[in-house]
């Protein structure tokens, strides 16, 4: 097709910042999980150097994956940095490198099965970080002291969590770059975080709870709205669908993060929402 | 109403301030519409002669010369006529100065042009100029506002006081200062007239979306720049429409401008007005935003269907994998639903659709969605 006259989305500028806030999360990451630990005494120096690799193996995985499809050195490089500030940061090296092999290694298989290889490149992915990840998210020094972290320690990224996406503050950079991507579904996290809160909010009343701010401030659920439930080819294209979906996703990581105490909960809130997708959009275009 | 968006434009590509004319070819085509060929003798004709009519539309001679021949160019016959550039008019004695028309005479002309839509005024209280160019970079109603604002403003008050229409709103984007300047000049001179500038949204040149965007009711009556202009040339100056006004630009050429051309005139013969930039080139019809690709340039023949004309560098894109980012949907003026169409290979088509082609345009995977939609169906 001859291309007459296009709208220029400015793709370059959000992958650019996007890295940019990736390596400060990885940085971070490092800073949380390894380089406090080394300065008080806790860590040795190549036990505190141990978050980074997770951010450098990505990389090298990256590249190497690109130069064996002979695409550009960094061609989606932002993509496998992300996949590595999941990782709990206690995780061992071996387990993360199997997580590696069997994300990609997948792929080709992927294609000889008849069913859509999308639906079940989400089953695949998802399972992977519910199943073998499944566990605490405590850093080494975490699971072996008492801790007690307020607001604003939450807020800033100095609690439990995967190794370089415990900080709201820097999921919501993220969030803000990905707004100034023209094709980004910004309604969906926003939906899916306002649902999740208000329930949380309830449940807090309801019970009289004092762990309001941590459930709020749950970074696993904040990841699972601005990162995996915007996904365009996974989320809905009506706006009355993607509502209704922001809507069930947010109630489902309420139930599965806070009603069944599951750490992971919001990624299995969010593999529950995509499998009964097609149920969902029947139910919606009735309405 | 949905919210509008503006279209981002190339400023390197905007047309010259003035019109340069071509109004001396040697020979004009007309596409023959109608099929009795046997007319169609080698014969000397004046400006302005009936030729043939078909569906109620006459075709008239835009030169005076000599009917030559009949030619097949791309699957169509055009009759040939080779100018004698006397310019002899078939309508002798008529001025060729501005005429000022007595409202009373109007009424006689109102019967005399008895073929004309006088019915879309009657029973109207506002009478609406649509003077917005849609499609970027066409500049065609610019320069009649600019060049015949005194001839415009007097049709439209003739139809106003004839038909009793009580208000006339003539409506312009707001970054075409020059049609602002030009009709403000006259605008204080016609009290029932008004100016109503809108912003510089797409497609609010379309006479539904503009309906919609201001509120008009039953009672109100769209008129374009065109129509008002060749309404003034045939019914005041009682001249036959011999020439047309073509926007040439795009980005392979360094000298985009809007040229006055016979009406039948081949491409070739203005192509030397342009200095190009590339040497290869493709050529688009009437618009970026509903393209029409032209096979041949060698074979094409200006007419009153083409309003522009642009030579745009090669870009050849490959359409890739829809990623369902919904945005189709969601800008789609008429709520049509593109994305349901792709899928369905066309079988739903949507006939609400204004073929305006912001579909395509906002489409991140380069997916020629428009074609999915239907066909536009020409009136």
């Amino acid at each position: 097709m001859n291309e007459a006259m296009h709208y220029q989305n400015q793709t370059k500028r959000r992958d650019i910042l996007l890295t940019v806030f990736f390596i400060v999360m990885s940085l971070y990451g490092f800073y949380k999980n390894g380089f406090t630990y080394y300065m008080t005494g806790y860590l040795s120096f190549f036990e505190a150097m141990y978050p980074l690799l997770f951010p450098l193996i990505a990389v090298l995985v990256g590249v190497g994956w690109n130069i064996l499809h002979k695409r550009s050195l960094f061609y989606q490089l932002n993509f496998f940095l992300f996949i590595s500030l999941l990782m709990p940061p206690a995780m061992p090296i071996w387990l993360y490198l199997l997580v590696w092999v069997l994300f990609l290694g997948c792929s080709p298989f992927l294609k000889k099965i008849p069913l859509s290889k999308t639906f079940l490149f989400k089953i695949c992915t998802i399972l992977l970080f519910t199943v073998l990840l499944q566990g605490t998210y405590e850093n080494s020094v975490e699971s072996s002291v008492s801790y007690a972290y307020g607001s604003l320690d939450l807020f800033l990224g100095r609690a439990v969590g995967n190794v370089g996406t415990t900080s709201i503050l820097f999921l919501l950079g993220c969030f803000a770059v990905f707004c100034t991507d023209f094709y980004y579904k910004k309604e969906i996290p926003i939906l899916t975080i306002v649902s999740y809160a208000v329930l949380v909010l309830f449940y807090s009343i309801l019970t009289s709870s004092t762990t309001l701010i941590l459930d709020l401030l749950n970074s696993h659920v904040w990841v699972v709205a601005i990162f995996f439930a915007p996904l365009n080819k996974y989320s809905p294209v009506l706006k009355k669908e993607q509502y209704g979906y922001a809507i069930i996703l947010g109630i489902c990581c309420f139930l599965f993060s806070k009603f069944f105490h599951l750490t992971n909960g919001a990624y299995v809130a969010y593999l529950l929402v995509q499998l009964g997708q097609f149920v969902i959009y029947k139910f919606l275009k009735k309405v | 109403m949905k919210k509008l968006i503006t279209l981002s434009k190339d400023t390197s590509i905007k047309v010259s301030s003035r019109i340069t004319s071509y109004l001396e070819p040697d020979y004009v085509y007309l596409p023959i519409l109608s099929t009795d060929y046997e007319n169609f003798r080698k014969q000397k004709i004046k400006k302005g002669a009936n030729l043939f009519s078909f569906r109620g539309k006459t075709v008239y001679s835009p030169v005076s010369g000599a009917i030559v021949g009949i030619k097949r160019l791309q699957e169509q016959d055009y009759l040939v006529i080779q100018n004698d550039f006397r310019e002899e008019d078939q309508y002798i004695g008529v001025s060729n100065q501005t005429t000022v028309i007595l409202k009373d005479n109007f009424a006689a002309r109102i019967q005399k042009y008895a073929d004309i839509h006088w019915e879309l005024f009657q029973g109207k209280n506002e009478l609406i100029l649509n003077g917005i160019e849609d499609e970027p970079y066409i500049a065609n109603k610019t320069f009649i506002h600019k060049y015949q604002t005194s001839e415009i403003f007097q049709m439209l008050d003739l139809l106003a006081d004839y038909f009793h229409i009580a208000k006339v709103t003539i409506c312009l984007k707001e970054n075409d200062r020059e049609s602002i300047e030009a009709i403000e000049e006259y605008l204080g001179t016609y009290p029932n007239f008004c100016l109503k500038i809108l912003p510089d949204y797409y497609p609010l040149g379309n006479e539904e979306i503009l309906k919609r965007y201001i509120h008009l009711t039953e009672l109100c009556v769209v008129v374009s720049t065109e129509m008002i202009s060749d309404m003034y040339l045939n019914v005041i100056r009682e001249r036959k429409k011999d020439r047309i006004l073509i926007t040439v630009t795009g980005d392979a050429i360094k000298n985009p401008q809007v040229v006055e051309v016979k009406i039948g005139t081949p491409l070739v013969d203005i192509k030397g007005l342009f200095q190009f930039k590339e040497k290869e080139y493709c050529i688009f019809l009437n618009g970026l935003m509903k393209p029409t690709l032209c096979d041949g340039e060698e074979n094409l023949i200006l007419t009153e269907e083409i309003r522009a004309i642009y030579f745009m560098k090669k870009k050849q894109v490959e359409a890739s994998e829809c990623i369902r980012c919904g945005k189709c949907v969601e800008i789609c003026p008429m709520k049509c639903n593109p994305y349901y169409s792709f899928k369905t290979k066309g079988k739903y088509n949507n006939e609400k659709c204004l073929h305006c082609g912001l579909c395509t345009f906002i489409c991140p995977s380069f997916i020629p969605l428009a074609t999915y939609l239907g066909e536009e169906k020409n009136e």
